[in-house]
């Protein structure tokens, strides 16, 4: 079930109603239901996974609270790290490894019969797992409890809003919400309806229309100008921010106005000045993830520059893959591990110095900079294969120019992500996410009509899947 | 970088509630003026459902088909059929999945008349159930949605126990006019915005809705005619036929067959003209040995009259394309439409008799 279908429009008019006529008790029960009906809808045969992946982190928690034993501690969360890595594994990366290995003994001439593996890959998979997979460290580490109630616990992986494509909601979050009444309020309401109304726009409107200026190009770069090539990746670059954070928006209003707070995940990250500032701002619950249970545990910022930049680049390169079983997600996290090094190494001293203080165009230049080298990235991260890197040179050194059809696609670009621009400026300058809402009344009025109207007579109703689904 | 909303929170969402009241101002104009927001098909199939309703009038030969019976004017049906008044029932697009449903929504306002015309081509049959069927086709089912009356047909979705097609009734129903309609809005609004007023239909269309206002019936195409290598080009690009019957479509006829008889109609298969080269292909792929089956089975209804030819060639210059007579085509077909029915109305008379001595259920 996708966020902009009816099918959820109808899912959530029954279960908000029903969430404010329950209990606390009957609230959580009913949400683990709804999650599990929200999960199956699309393929209920990997509830099963869903289910797996509970029992195992329950069990591991329970086990680990319940020994005084380092090495049964321990091995409860081997069992919780191996099992959910497990499932990833022969879902998202069996197929990956294999065809990978096969291609190296090719390599070196040694002949065979190839085996293919195509495993239908569980939506969301990646959010879940890590989620849970969190629960146990820190139960591990001593910076939560274990969770004795089943059913809460079970609900804190399969809550519907960010079962699919997060925000990684961390136990420490969550759990306690789930646990406790919530409050409620109109203020929930006001923001939380922003929020839903606000991602709607952005998947429907910008993300699902710039996704027809970057298909045709990315599927025949052979044959696309340079210059297409270049309207197609400014184009990805908003398709996929606007894509993925309008995932996060949505969830993030539905679960607030059942009055759970979920993490932000975006902070305006084409505002960015630099690598690391990115990162603080792109997929915030999965660089927080990295960073406390991979980056912190290889030894983080600690030790020599050599281990550091070590460190950083094992991160980013598993973070790449994470986003898939392909060589160019290892490519992109390679390329951010760099740029992140690079960072690291020659613009340290440059950001003891409050950004504030900086003179206004300085600034623009740096996220101007930025903003470029992240849509380098997105080169990467959009091609299929390696080998799309040729056609995409061949493009950019030797048919430069624009064909008549490409101005009309930098048109389309510039119509679908000018309104995007406008709100992200006023939530850059008035340093809030929610400015839109301390607008005087009258421009709000005009801008949600704006917003309505573009959606119904602009919007692309084809049911397209948020592009991180497939992560 | 926070998230600070301003509003206290024992203000009501003043701006929201405007938005919404002039959201929903401007959906129920959209709604109520849908009809700017469409092609000539639909101005013409509201006015069918006007005389549908128009209880001053009353029918007893009805046709009901596709596109290709809009060109039958009801007042040549009344003198082929012996002087019983006629009325075009035709919409566009439809496969024999609708007839059921049409004819319900018929039955759902008028007493059933005496006569349907129908038509029973080998296309019919063996078209791809996602081309033209009701069930299965988006565009065909969105004009479903919008010319078949609401109560009619979800009552007979319902009594078909059709639930997924329910469930994309209430979606399709559930959608902003706005963007239902959004085609014919976002023309009008670039009209309007280059200064140039509300537009009109396109001459063509406009045609469509004159010529019907006048005599109930329309000719698509009134002066093109088939071309060479029409019907590979049309088979290839559009239909794919296939010597294979589609078993939903037959299913789907018989049902409207019965469903005409237990309300005791008879069926008459007045089929339209097509070209020499649809009916070569059709031998050559060996269709026409199976339509003979499919027409066996169908005539097998003793409410169920055959008018010969069963499957009338005419000459390319009468044909606009490869299913559609075009002016002249017009002409001659309702020339020869009296010829056609007048051996059977004996029969039909006969079996109309039968069905009113039999006792009702």
């Amino acid at each position: 079930m996708i966020f902009d279908s009816f099918e959820f429009a109808y899912f959530i008019a029954i279960v908000l109603p029903l969430y404010f006529l329950l209990p606390l008790r009957g609230q959580n029960g009913m949400l683990l239901v709804a999650s599990y009906f929200f999960y199956g809808y699309w393929d209920w045969r990997f509830l099963s996974l869903l289910l797996i992946s509970t029992i195992i982190d329950y069990s591991a928690g329970f086990g680990i609270a319940r020994s005084p034993e380092q090495r049964i501690r321990k091995s409860w969360l081997v069992l919780s790290i191996v099992g959910n890595l497990g499932i990833l594994g022969f879902f998202k990366y069996c197929g990956f490894f294999v065809d990978s290995f096969q291609d190296l003994l090719e390599a070196f001439g040694i002949g065979f019969n190839r085996v293919v593996l195509d495993f239908v890959l569980p939506v969301g998979i990646s959010f879940y797992t890590f989620q849970t997979m969190s629960y146990t460290i820190d139960v591990y580490r001593g910076d939560l409890p274990a969770e004795r109630n089943l059913l809460n616990f079970a609900l804190y992986v399969s809550f519907f809003p960010q079962l699919v494509a997060g925000p990684i909601e961390r136990a420490t979050n969550l759990i306690p919400q789930i646990a406790n009444p919530r409050r409620h309020c109109l203020e929930n309401f006001k923001t939380g309806g922003w929020l839903i109304f606000w991602g709607l726009y952005k998947k429907v409107f910008v993300a699902d229309n710039l996704s027809k200026i970057v298909d045709p190009v990315y599927t025949d770069l052979g044959g696309a100008t340079g210059f297409a090539i270049l309207v197609a990746t400014y184009a990805f670059a908003f398709q996929i921010y606007a894509d993925f954070s309008a995932y996060t928006d949505i969830a993030r209003g539905t679960a607030r106005i059942m009055g759970f707070e979920l993490m932000l995940n975006f902070r305006l990250p084409y505002f960015a000045e630099n690598p690391s500032d990115f990162w603080k701002r792109w997929h915030i619950s999965l660089s927080q993830w990295l960073r406390d249970y991979l980056y912190i545990p290889l030894g983080g910022g600690r030790g020599t520059a050599a281990m550091v930049q070590r460190n950083l680049m094992i991160t980013m390169l598993l973070g790449g893959l994470w986003h898939g079983a392909r060589w160019n997600f290892v490519a992109w996290g390679f390329y951010h591990g760099l740029l992140l090094i690079l960072h690291r190494r020659f613009a340290r001293g440059n950001d003891s110095q409050p950004a504030g203080e900086d003179p206004l165009h300085r600034r623009i230049l740096r996220i101007l900079l930025m903003f470029h080298l992240t849509c380098l990235g997105w080169v990467l991260f959009r091609i299929e294969r390696l080998a799309d890197l040729g056609p995409i040179a061949t493009g950019m050194v030797h048919r430069l120019l624009p064909a008549e059809a490409d101005w009309t696609s930098a048109r389309l670009l510039i119509g679908h992500t000018a309104l995007l621009l406008l709100v992200q400026l006023l939530q850059y300058r008035r340093d809030n996410l929610l400015a839109v809402l301390s607008l005087p009344t009258p421009v709000r009025v005009l801008l949600y009509l704006l917003l309505y109207f573009s959606l119904t007579l602009g919007g692309a109703f084809d049911g397209r899947a948020f592009i991180y689904f497939q992560f | 970088m926070e998230e600070r909303s301003s509003t206290s929170s024992s203000r009501w969402p003043v701006a929201a509630l405007v938005a919404v009241f002039l959201i929903v101002v401007v959906e129920t104009m959209a709604y109520r003026n849908r009809i700017f927001g469409l092609d000539a098909v639909f101005p013409i199939t509201n006015r069918k459902l006007a005389v549908l309703k128009d209880e001053s009038r009353s029918f007893n030969v009805i046709v009901m088909g596709d596109s290709r019976y809009f060109h039958i004017d009801p007042a040549v049906l009344e003198k082929a059929f012996g002087g019983r008044s006629g009325f075009n029932f035709s919409w566009p697009h439809f496969g024999p999945e609708a007839y059921d449903y049409f004819l319900h929504a018929y039955l759902h306002y008028r007493r059933p008349p005496e006569i349907i015309v129908a038509n029973f081509t080998p296309e019919l049959i063996t078209t791809p159930g996602h081309y033209t069927h009701i069930e299965e086709t988006e565009l065909v089912r969105s004009r479903a949605f919008e010319v078949l009356p609401t109560l009619p047909h979800v009552t007979n979705i319902i009594k078909r126990g059709n639930w997924k097609y329910l469930w994309l009734y209430i979606k399709s129903i559930s959608a902003p006019p706005t963007a239902t309609y959004r085609t014919g809005w976002l023309r009008i609004l670039q009209s309007v915005l280059a200064g140039d007023g509300i537009p009109g239909f396109p001459d063509w269309q406009q045609r469509y809705i004159d010529e019907y206002n006048r005599t109930e019936s329309f000719v698509i195409s009134v002066d093109q005619q088939l071309g060479p290598n029409a019907v590979a080009e049309f088979n290839e690009k559009i239909f794919r036929l296939e010597n294979l019957a589609d078993p939903n479509a037959l299913r789907r006829f018989r049902d409207f067959v019965e469903y005409a008889r237990e309300s005791g109609i008879v069926v008459v298969i007045v089929n339209t003209p097509i070209p020499a080269d649809l009916l070569a292909y059709y031998k050559e792929i060996g269709v026409m040995d199976s339509f003979e089956n499919w027409l066996q089975q169908i005539n097998a209804y003793d409410n169920v009259v055959v008018a010969e030819p069963v499957i009338p060639i005419y000459p390319d210059e009468l044909l606009a394309d490869i299913g559609h007579v075009n002016a002249a085509g017009d002409k001659r077909f309702e020339e020869e439409l009296a010829g056609r029915i007048a051996p059977l109305l004996p029969v039909i008379e006969e079996k109309l008799a039968a069905m009113r001595q039999e006792p009702k259920p």
